[in-house]
């Protein structure tokens, strides 16, 4: 978490400074970015709001996940210049404590607000509506997911940038009568690498 | 141009209202209660049942090494014969004779062209020594043999004899047994062929001092059964493909099964055949692909009650289910097929580690 932090610091440091040496960038409304992005998946938790047994909420490892990856494509379009709407498709997995795979398909409409712009360095929140396809142990799922998303990235030049990501991703799964009690919310904590290209 | 990119989004959100009304509800279990519940693998897989003793308490399977034993409170799993390149051990039964305690196996050799050949070995479980030889036995579940060539069927825990004539093609076998001391039935359900194409479903029980065979009439069912579970007179098998619900009240008045019209939710398609019967609480249970599934019969009235188990001895054990054996009385062992072995205790609605 240490390192996280300083690397975030030093890109953030990097970007202030070689911002003051070029001619800055600014968004117009129209201007488009694609970015890919590659990194870990942290399991945070698993809520099941209407479990009867206990409190129905499980953390870390508790929650029988284990460390995982994540790698994922977006494309945004600016509708002003701080604001931007698109798409981000991914796929996550993690291995289960059963040594089976949970993988996850994310495919969401995306909004990103960009409240810090030097020109080389942009500071995005995000936030993902959409649905992800669920996969584990010969069960399929299609559900609800959201990820809310920090970045900071660090532009080398007028269009490529590299930079880090982390957020929250969270699945749902919805069920009703007597498969209430599996209705549940799963969140993944994703660490990120991330490419971007923008013009 | 520019409304093109919005176009996009808001096509990205109906597809994506569009496909969660497609969403698969079929699971018995919520995906994520089954992730949370897993168990540790053990690095083995354990592929069948041999069998359990309970003077040394020690259990005997079958995993991709070999065939196994693991003693209760211990973790280790030793390999008492492996597998090799020219032998891998299909099937094995615990059993002993005259005091004496012994494993019979049946192995073939995969670097053969013709891998029907089959072998069996006795291992003698005082010496660890092996007598094989090329085998007129054709298959093991749980205390019955099967001889070759098709003529016989019999039991090796008391010597008594159930034929099965004209046998010409076993095409399944199911075994299972019950989880309470009284009535103590182990059983055999043997869908076969006899040399005249004509096809049975044949239902073989031991009490422990008598082998009965029945042979159930199915017109009225699917005779592609996936599980059964028996008491003394009662059987109940399920279906296949939908999962139905077929009884037989006494057996030993009529063998015709009849159909209940209700089934389980839960899918049989690839579990394998684990069946059993609750006298204390007159329950029987299967496990399917995603749960137990429990069945209360109200034999007066003809009315069944179906629930899937998810908690309590079937807790954390969910997951693929290599076979079942009693090992005491409300208690059954559970060979997992990935998380090792665990005994179910019906009385105290609980689960734990062999």
């Amino acid at each position: 978490m240490k390192k996280t932090i300083t690397a975030l610091v030093l890109i953030a440091l990097i970007a202030v400074m070689s911002a003051s040496a070029a001619e800055a960038y600014s968004y117009e409304t129209g201007d488009q970015a694609f970015s890919f992005k590659a990194g870990l998946t942290i399991p945070a938790f698993i809520w099941f709001p209407n479990d009867s047994t206990d409190s129905g909420f499980v953390s870390g490892s508790e929650t029988h996940m284990k460390l995982g990856g994540i790698g994922s494509l977006s494309y945004m379009y600016f509708v002003s210049p701080k604001i931007a709407i698109g798409g981000t498709l991914g796929y996550s997995f993690n291995y289960s404590r059963s040594a089976e795979l949970v993988t996850e398909v994310p495919i969401m409409a995306k909004a990103s607000w960009y409240p810090v712009q030097t020109g080389r360095f942009d500071l995005i929140a995000s936030l993902s509506l959409g649905i992800a396809f669920t996969r584990y142990s010969g069960g399929f799922y299609t559900s609800p997911a959201a990820e809310i998303e920090i970045e900071p990235v660090f532009y080398f030049n007028d269009n490529w940038g590299i930079g880090i990501s982390s957020g929250l991703l969270g699945v749902s799964e919805i069920y009703w009568k007597e498969k209430k009690e599996d209705t549940s919310i799963a969140a993944l904590a994703p660490i990120k690498l991330t490419c971007h290209y923008r013009h | 141009m520019k409304k093109s990119p919005i176009a996009i989004s808001i096509s990205i959100i109906l597809l994506c209202c569009l496909a969660f009304t497609g969403c698969n509800l079929d699971a018995k279990v919520g995906i994520f209660r089954k992730v949370s519940t897993s168990t540790e693998t053990k690095g083995v897989r354990i592929t069948s049942a041999a069998g359990y003793d309970s003077a040394s308490t020690t259990a005997y399977f079958i995993t991709d090494s070999g065939l196994c034993k693991q003693v209760k409170g211990n973790d280790d799993i030793t390999v008492l014969v492996a597998n090799t390149e020219t032998m891998h051990i299909k099937q094995a039964s615990f059993y002993t004779n005259s005091g004496v305690q012994y494993i019979k196996y049946l192995y073939q050799n995969p670097t053969q062209d013709n891998q029907t050949t089959i072998y069996t070995s006795t291992l003698t479980l005082s010496m660890l020594t092996s007598s094989t030889a090329v085998s007129t036995t054709s298959g093991i579940y749980a205390g019955f043999e099967v001889t070759d060539g098709g003529k016989t069927f019999t039991s090796l825990q008391n010597g008594e004899m159930a034929t099965l004539t004209n046998l010409s093609r076993m095409n399944k076998v199911i075994t299972n047994s019950n989880a309470s001391s009284s009535p103590n039935v182990n059983a055999l359900l043997v869908y076969w062929t006899d040399t005249s194409s004509s096809e049975f479903l044949t239902l073989i029980t031991d009490n422990g001092t008598t082998v009965s065979k029945y042979n159930i009439g199915y017109s009225a069912i699917d005779k592609d059964i996936a599980s059964f579970a028996c008491n003394s007179n009662a059987v109940i098998l399920i279906g296949k493909e939908n999962s139905d619900i077929y009884y037989i009240t006494d057996i030993t008045a009529s063998t015709e099964a009849a159909d209940s019209n209700k089934n389980l939710s839960d899918s049989f398609s690839n579990s394998p055949a684990i069946g059993f019967f609750d006298s204390a609480n007159s329950v029987f249970y299967f496990k399917g692909n995603d749960a137990y599934n429990s069945v209360k019969w109200n034999t007066a009235e003809t009315s069944f009650t179906v629930d899937d188990v998810t908690d309590g001895f079937a807790e954390g054990l969910l997951e693929s289910t290599s076979g079942a054996v009693k090992i005491a009385n409300d208690q059954m062992l559970v060979f997992t097929e990935d998380s090792g072995l665990f005994i179910l205790d019906l009385t105290s609605n609980s689960n734990s580690e062999f």
